[in-house]
């Protein structure tokens, strides 16, 4: 979905990126979770999804989160996204602890699609996006909606309802107008989940290219193993409802990563293995 | 317009026979006039500027009482569904009023209002008030969670929210609540100039019955129908376009 003409504009911002990783590591995190317990009342019960859990995230990196359904993923974006508040403890978002939805960070909601506006054109749906406070004339904001229409190949359907487009581009859609906000962190839940496999293998490449070509710190929650392993620098691998953190494992495969050579490089085949292996021990002697 | 073909078919084969029960003596010619004496006092009815000067004075208060029915309703109702204060202080009235059919507003209303314009007006009014206010309500009250969280990330402010997504997101609701206040305004004008006063349609039926101009009487009813039909023509016309965007097929 990427024309080729962005393949050329492509290495340079590689290159810049590259410079960039270095100094990064050194950087504060971005994200800081320190000491969170979310607990919910069920029925009158008390039940803990997260217990006493801490991490932190690194600036401009790319973190996936992957565990069975229910243990709580969902539960972490909402929280790192100011969406809840979490029970115990605190997140700190460039160091200042997070109270409600703060500015710069953007979540992308697991149902994408009830998440676009249906009363709104493609192109008006992406213009949403636009921050307010930016003071754009109409015709910049009307080139920087061409430009993010153009950057996840839906510039031939802006004038479309939404209810007019299929499912992967609804979620193409959706990541648009996520990204014309220019945020610093970005918070995906299982966005590819819904769509047909070619499709999720495009929408892939298209997030990697995303990643690469911007300074944006990107934190995926997935259940699909090869995904994780795929798009991230580092995978949180949560266990079932309440178990907490299994493990933090570093991806160290080479960038820039695509479909193809990625998924054929035998560490990749290794590491995927490996993480697989563990999760379904872990998941057989629960 | 195609698929209403065998309706209109219906009517005409329906009033044919009407034509010929009433010519044939089938039935009382003098309570039941032949379908084409009606028509002529239709028409004579217009020509002589009877019938639209019945009919403005109607389509007036209908208008008045509807309009500021949506005027009040449309925000109260969606300050009922996102604010849960105004909602417990307004549930149990509402519940309360909501039930008494609207004619019986009318005779307190003419001890307040007297019998003039003002008084049909705010029976209109608060016969279309319920269903807009109660549709507007739950219009906002099914509001996918999703949509006001991703309102929430983008850190849409509140008044923005409120025009930018819960009012188009309640619009289908809030458009139902309306078609069926328009019904019921036209019973209520209707009913109110019936009881008191001396214009509008509902008293060109009853005084023309009352002098025994029966096929005026009929005219006016047949009015009222073509009335109604008109209004709910226009009505699906702006639903139709306000809601293009349902439409899955089509140029957008
Ligand atoms: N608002 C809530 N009230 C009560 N319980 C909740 C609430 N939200 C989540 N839970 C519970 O917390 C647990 C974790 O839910 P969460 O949605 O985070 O799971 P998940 O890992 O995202 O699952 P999936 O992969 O199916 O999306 C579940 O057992 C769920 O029932
Ligand atoms: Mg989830």
């Amino acid at each position: 979905m990427d024309g080729s003409q962005t393949a050329t504009n492509f290495a340079a911002t590689r290159a810049a990126a590259a410079a960039r990783q270095p100094a990064t590591t050194t950087d504060a995190p971005i994200l800081s979770i320190n000491a969170i317990d979310k607990r919910f009342t069920v029925r009158g019960r008390e039940v803990a999804v997260l217990r006493d859990f801490s991490c932190t995230i690194a600036r401009n990196s790319f973190v996936s989160v992957i565990g069975p359904s229910g243990c709580g993923k969902s539960t972490l974006l909402r929280l790192l996204a100011g969406l809840d508040r979490p029970t115990a403890g605190q997140i700190l978002f460039d160091g200042a602890p997070i109270n409600g939805p703060p500015p710069g960070m953007i979540a992308v909601f697991q149902q994408y699609a009830k998440s676009i506006f249906p009363w709104r054109s493609v192109a008006h749906n992406v213009a949403f996006g636009i921050d307010p406070a930016s003071r754009l004339s109409r015709t910049e904001k009307s080139a920087l909606v061409a430009e993010h229409l153009a950057l996840v190949g839906l510039s031939d359907h802006a004038d479309h309802w939404p209810a007019q487009i299929s499912g992967g581009m609804q979620q193409r859609l959706a990541i648009a107008r996520a990204l014309i906000r220019k945020p610093e962190v970005l918070l995906m839940d299982e966005p590819f989940s819904a769509v047909d496999a070619m499709t999720r293998a495009l929408l892939q490449d298209l997030l990697l290219h995303i990643w690469r070509s911007r300074p944006i710190t990107i934190v995926f929650v997935t259940h699909d193993v090869d995904e994780a392993v795929l798009l991230s620098q580092r995978v949180l691998s949560l266990g079932r409802f309440g178990a907490g953190l299994r493990e933090d494992v570093t991806i160290d495969l080479p960038q820039p990563r695509d479909q193809i050579t990625t998924r054929a490089d035998p560490g990749f085949i290794a590491l995927r293995q490996r993480l697989f292996a563990s999760i379904f021990h872990q998941e057989q002697a629960s | 317009m195609r698929d209403r073909l065998p309706g209109f078919i219906l009517i005409a084969v329906l009033l044919a026979g009407w034509e010929i029960a009433s010519a044939t003596d089938l039935v009382d010619a003098v309570s039941l006039p032949r379908v084409s004496t009606i028509l002529a006092a239709f028409w004579a009815g217009i020509t002589s500027g009877a019938l639209p000067d019945a009919v403005l004075p109607s389509l007036w208060r209908i208008f008045a009482g509807f309009a500021l029915a949506c005027l009040v309703g449309i925000p109260l109702g969606l300050l009922m569904g996102t604010v849960a204060l105004v909602y417990r202080l307004l549930e149990p009235l509402t519940e309360f009023i909501r039930p008494i059919p609207s004619a019986a507003y009318i005779p307190v209303a003419i001890l307040f209002l007297g019998i003039g314009d003002e008084m049909k007006i705010f029976v209109v009014f608060l016969a279309s008030l319920f269903p807009i206010l109660l549709n507007s309500f739950a219009g906002v009250r099914a509001i996918d969670p999703v949509l006001l969280d991703t309102a929430r990330t983008f850190r849409t402010a509140r008044l923005a929210t409120l025009r930018q997504i819960v009012l188009p997101a309640c619009l289908p609701s809030i458009l139902t609540g309306m078609r069926i206040s328009v019904g019921l305004s036209l019973i209520v004008a209707v009913v109110a100039e019936m009881i008191s006063g001396n214009s509008g349609i509902g008293y060109f039926i009853l005084n023309n019955q009352r002098i025994f101009r029966v096929p005026e009487m009929f005219a006016g009813i047949f009015t009222l129908g073509l009335l109604g039909f008109m209004i709910n023509l226009a009505f699906l016309r702006v639903e139709h376009h306000l809601l293009r965007w349902r439409a899955s097929t089509g140029a957008a």
